[in-house]
């Protein structure tokens, strides 16, 4: 089997979010199975090596397809023209999308020509998804089956204009959902939303999650009957892997004892600087009085305490209002928590950033902020030195950060939305089994609830040096049951946590893909 | 930062509508939106379905509501909660208040798969008593209408907030439907309609614009293919407009909370304050009817309290007949229809006849007789209980019976639940006298010699030359057979008191119905030169389901229910086909007047008469001198 992997960023090339972590794990995954697999990719200003097997003509540029071999694995990337920029995700997007899905639809032709069409054609997300419209055309026209899969790691609201899709197809109809028709008729059942027109034309549609399956299936229109498949991601953090990097910064006594670790992770935050900020970014918080490369206030704690640790790009989706929000409520309950954001600012994020400030400046002893990519030395241990991970998000397809959390054993509190509604098992349904709880999305009460009484749980650990924290004050009873019944529930509850994230390995995930693919 | 729109739709068809408009809602609207849902299903909605429509769509359209339970299982919609029966919660009793509210739950959860946190207040009559009861149901928010905010002195910005209220410790948030926002959704073009929603959220900071009002708008009031339109076109903008984002309510509150604490005063939407004076229970008090069936609520309830447990069915009836749509009147319908009405007493009745037999509450006895005061107005009424029927008797108002319920399994019905006709607003101008009395039983009148049938169906006044039709009536004698009533009024000529006169009528009970032996008597004075009346109305048994019609024959020969009959004759049989023919008949032949009493009902075609029952007097030319009487035996018999 042939299959052409589509995506617009990847570790192997540029990487910028999640989605690159994906394809490139997954078409390795396939080859390994036996499966030519190829990643195309846009070059995003790198110089690719490799032979050249094609130029093509978009908008007076030209774009060549290079084929190489990078990390063992085999891709054909895209340089040239609008990709000759490092911005993967700046300037006209839509621009680059479109003249991606030109270079596709002529790499695609020429296979055709030459005999040798890919068996099945798997794009991610919208910006590579276009392809799929172009190829359905052509493959209809030549009487070609080419599998067409559409992989949906974080749904979009771009918008496709008819004359530019048309001009793709040349005015050929397409295979769709409900038959061939004019390509119109699918644009217009879906008004132009990339995410919902591509679905309608693919042979088959995944996702990370059952639960974000059902939102790409309300997105695309329940009315269209699809059924969205699932796909999930894997985490390469392994509790091994962890350790490693415990031992680099606390050494053995670090991995033996989490608060060895978490003193060492404090002292870290409290001596400098430990990440990586854009100039953008470092501008916007020194307006705000926040100066990332000389201030250790906002990420250095007085106290040691109760680590909470929550992470990802600051941005409304992750859910940090909700967990500053809750905070007064949880510090009323269990006074030595101690929340570590490590968050990374993005563009026009700048609300949201002032909001995080001023509640910096309100919960002084409770509350720190890490602003930027940290360093992996930094990291990685903080998540081994926490007591509970905090994954507030309104929406997450998958939440790549339970599995690093839990892989760290470390137990996750996690809106029940999303991946987290998979990866994460309940402590109170699953008892000494569980991995943490699922709160109600969007509720602060019950993540303020939930996060004294987990942090007053763990803190169990070492109960006996803290004769006050005893399971009376947890307010839920399953979850104080679980104390009372075992007391070293905690320690259990972090294995438990480290065997879930093992169940989640990239081999899982590529025996499931080619179900996908054997399916359509 | 965008504003908040909660877009709310209400499905709601009365118990006891008619299959066939039932069916043509679903058809022209429930369909449609349906439809509409699933290709938004990318846009939030809030949904409410009536309890007795989540009933009839489970028996007929389960397709329709499995479709439905998907779109709330996928969160597309949030289902709100409510009442069973859709009742108007305030005028109910407390324990009532919560069954209705538990109920619902509970077969909300068994279609949904899922517990609502919030409700839909039936006409949204809120009185602030009702927190405690959805407190204790597990309902964290309602949907009130903004001017019910306003009255408790807050502003039209302060309604596009949710507001906590508190009675008794308990506390309940509300959400107020923006009243402005109805009158253009969706009677104004899209466009239109989004420019006023980004008028009226603009500078604020988070607010949340909610709009809840009748699927049917959508499909029924107007053409489908333009609510379709209407809808896809809507839609499709919100879809693409930044400043206004759909939301549901619970998630609203989860993120944003209440604006505060506010103590609201009863109150409903504009239209409902305005037909009510103000306050729903005015209704009650204005339409006898109204307290009719109230007041048979409570009577039956007492009974329901005494059987004890297991009587799941009888509640469940009981509770449907609360539905609101008949006891209120706005401009269409309510009270006005006899069919609603008529499935009201059935399912009291039910229940009734279920408690009864529970609690073996006849013993040994054949029937009771009972002087209560059942339509609390000070005055205790005759009841009189069996079996097989009961017929209620109001001494106060003429010795009338107002309530006639046959009992028996399958039989269910008040075939005295007829209509009287009152002042509307919307007749002001129109030829038309209310009526001047209840259109009721076994009134008697002394009507002057000229009266003919239009004057006694439309009031033509200072016909009725005798103080009788609304005397007080006394209980004067009782035996195993029936009862004797009594009244003395007078018998007036231009004003002038011309004869004093006594009614006597002796009640008996039959096996299978009652009759009345009626005597006039000319006590002293002058001459009596009159037609006396012998005064009934019939409400046969409506076809709900089918299209079948109704008749009735008399003096040889079969006319429809619209016919009108005047001539000589000793009976009138009224046929319906789902109910065996009930029958008057006369001890002698009298001259007959029976026709359609018809209420008046404004439509786009103008005024239209609404058929309420069958209007049967009997009428006897009398001279009589004092000390003579006339008598008249009239029986009223079911054909069982």
């Amino acid at each position: 089997m042939r299959a052409w992997i589509l995506t617009f960023e990847s570790k192997t090339t540029r990487k910028v979010g999640g989605l690159a972590e994906v394809p490139p794990e997954l078409a390795k995954g396939l080859s390994e199975r036996g499966v030519e697999a190829v990643l195309v990719t846009p070059s995003h200003g790198l110089t690719p090596e490799g032979d050249v097997l094609l130029e093509y003509r978009v908008e007076g540029e030209v774009y060549r397809v290079s084929s190489s071999d990078l990390a063992g694995l085999r891709h054909y990337i895209v340089s040239g023209g609008l990709f000759n920029s490092s911005d993967v995700y700046g300037g006209d997007l839509y621009a680059k999308a479109l003249a991606f899905t030109r270079v596709v639809k002529a790499l695609y032709e020429k296979s055709l020509d030459e005999g040798d069409w890919p068996d099945v054609l798997h794009a991610n997300d919208w910006h590579s998804g276009l392809s799929i419209v172009a190829v359905n055309s052509l493959a209809l026209e030549k009487g070609v089956k080419t599998r067409l899969v559409y992989h949906v790691h974080l749904l979009s609201k771009s918008r496709a204009r008819l004359e530019d899709l048309e001009s793709l197809t040349g005015g050929k109809q397409v295979r769709g959902r409900h038959g061939v028709r004019d390509l119109r008729y699918y644009y217009e059942a879906s008004q132009g939303f990339v995410d919902k027109l591509v679905p309608l034309v693919s042979d088959a549609t995944v996702t990370v999650s059952d639960d974000y399956a059902r939102t790409v299936e309300k997105w695309v229109g329940l009315n269209h009957g699809l059924r969205v498949l699932t796909v999930p991601n894997a985490s390469s953090w392994t509790p091994e892997l962890v350790q490693k990097y415990v031992k680099e910064l606390a050494g053995d006594r670090g991995v033996a004892d989490r608060a060895q670790t978490r003193r060492a992770v404090f002292k870290e935050l409290c001596s400098g600087s430990v990440s990586a900020l854009s100039d953008e970014a470092y501008r916007a918080l020194k307006a705000l009085g926040v100066d990332a490369a000389s201030d250790t206030w906002h990420q250095c704690f007085e106290e040691d305490g109760d680590l909470v640790l929550a992470t990802g790009r600051v941005s409304r989706q992750k859910g940090f209002d909700l967990l500053l929000n809750a905070l007064e409520k949880v510090v009323v309950r269990n006074p030595m928590v101690r929340v570590l954001l490590m968050t990374i600012p993005v563009p026009g994020s700048e609300s949201i950033l002032e909001f995080m400030v001023r509640r910096l400046r309100l919960f002084d002893k409770n509350l720190k902020i890490v602003f930027g990519h940290v360093d992996k030395r930094v990291f990685v241990p903080a998540h081994y030195a926490a007591s509970v991970f905090v994954a507030p998000s309104y929406y997450e397809p998958f939440g790549l950060v339970a599995l690093e959390a839990m892989a760290s054993g470390t137990p996750v509190l996690a809106s029940d939305t999303g991946g987290f509604k998979t990866t994460v098992l309940d402590v109170r349904v699953h008892g000494l089994r569980g991995t943490g709880v699922l709160f109600e999305n969007g509720s602060v009460g019950q993540l303020a609830s939930y996060l004294a009484d987990l942090t007053l749980f763990m803190a169990a650990e070492d109960g006996a040096a803290q004769p006050t924290r005893v399971p009376g004050r947890i307010m839920d009873p399953a979850i104080r049951r679980l104390l009372e019944e075992e007391p070293r529930a905690p320690s259990i509850i972090r294995r438990s946590c480290a065997h879930r994230s093992a169940e989640f390995s990239w081999a899982r995930s590529v025996s499931r893909l080619l179900e996908v693919y054997g399916a359509v | 930062m965008p504003g908040y729109f909660v877009f709310a739709i209400h499905f709601h068809q009365p118990t006891g509508q008619l299959k066939r408009v039932s069916d043509r809602v679903f058809e022209n609207s429930y369909k449609l939106l349906l439809e509409v849902l699933k290709e938004f299903s990318d846009l939030k909605f809030t949904v409410h379905v009536s309890g007795p429509l989540l009933l009839y769509a489970s028996e007929y359209y389960p397709d329709w509501l499995n479709e439905l339970a998907k779109l709330a299982q996928y969160g597309v919609i949030e289902v709100l909660g409510g009442s069973l029966g859709e009742a108007i919660l305030p005028i109910l009793p407390g324990e009532d208040r919560d069954l209705q509210l538990r109920e619902y739950a509970r077969l909300a959860e068994k279609v949904f798969g899922l517990k609502p946190r919030g409700a839909w207040l039936p006409e949204r009559v809120w009185e602030p008593g009702l927190v405690g009861h959805f407190a204790r149901s597990g309902i964290e928010y309602v949907l009130l209408d903004d001017s019910t905010l306003q009255r408790a002195n807050k502003t039209s910005s302060d309604s596009l907030y949710p507001w906590l209220t508190e009675d008794a410790g308990s506390r309940l948030a509300a959400f107020f439907i923006d009243t402005a926002l109805r009158y253009v959704l969706p009677w104004e073009h899209p466009d239109r309609v989004i420019d006023f929603m980004k008028s009226r959220v603009r500078g604020l900071e988070n607010p949340v614009l909610v709009w809840g009002s009748d699927a049917e708008k959508f499909g029924e009031w107007r053409d489908p293919g333009w609510a379709r339109w209407w809808l896809r076109e809507f839609l499709n903008k919100l879809r693409f407009e930044r400043e206004i984002q759909t939301v549901h309510p619970s998630e609203y509150l989860k993120q944003f909370g209440v604006r505060g604490l506010v103590y609201l005063p009863p109150g409903s939407y504009d239209k409902m304050l305005e037909w009510s004076g103000g306050f729903f229970r005015n209704f009650i008090a204005k339409y006898a009817e109204v307290n009719n069936m109230h007041k048979k609520m409570l009577w039956v309830r007492r009974k329901l309290e005494r059987a004890g447990g297991g009587l799941e069915e009888a509640w469940k009836s009981y509770l449907l007949a609360q539905c609101n749509d008949a006891y209120w009147h706005g401009l269409f319908g309510g009270v006005y229809l006899a069919h609603l009405r008529q499935a009201i007493y059935e399912n009291y009745i039910k229940a009734e006849r279920a408690a009864e037999e529970a609690a073996g509450y006849f013993g040994e006895e054949a029937r009771k007789l009972l002087l209560e005061d059942f339509d609390y107005d000070g005055l205790d009424e005759l009841l009189v209980e069996s079996r097989d029927y009961n017929v209620y008797v109001d001494l106060r108002d003429g010795g009338t019976v107002f309530e006639f319920d046959v009992k028996r399994k399958g039989l269910e019905h008040n075939l005295q639940d007829t209509m009287s006709r009152y002042a509307e607003p919307y007749l002001e101008g129109a030829k038309f006298a209310p009526d001047w009395y209840r259109r009721v039983s076994a009134r008697v009148h002394l009507w002057s010699t000229d009266t003919g049938i239009d004057d006694w169906l439309w009031n033509t006044p200072f016909k009725d030359l005798g103080d009788l039709a609304l005397a007080r009536h006394y209980l004067t004698h009782m035996d195993k057979e029936g009862v004797t009533l009594r009244a003395t009024g007078g018998y007036y000529v231009f004003g002038s008191r011309v004869a004093e006169v006594e009614v006597e009528k002796r009640v008996r009970f039959l096996s299978n119905g009652y009759a009345i032996d009626y005597a006039v008597r000319n006590l002293r004075g002058g001459v009596i030169r009159a037609k006396v009346g012998y005064e009934y109305h019939l409400a046969p048994k409506i076809d709900r389901v089918g299209e079948g019609e109704l008749s009735y024959a008399v003096g040889g020969s079969r006319l429809s229910v619209r016919d009108r009959y005047v001539g000589r004759a000793s009976s009138v049989r009224v046929s319906s086909p789902v109910y065996p023919d009930v029958e008057l008949s006369a001890s002698r032949e009298l001259e007959v007047w029976a026709a359609p009493l018809s209420t008046l009902a404004r439509t786009e075609k103008g005024l239209m008469e609404m058929f309420q029952g069958l209007a049967v007097h009997f009428v006897d030319h009398v001279e009589l001198d004092p000390g003579r009487e006339v008598r008249l035996t009239v029986e009223t018999r079911v054909a069982w």
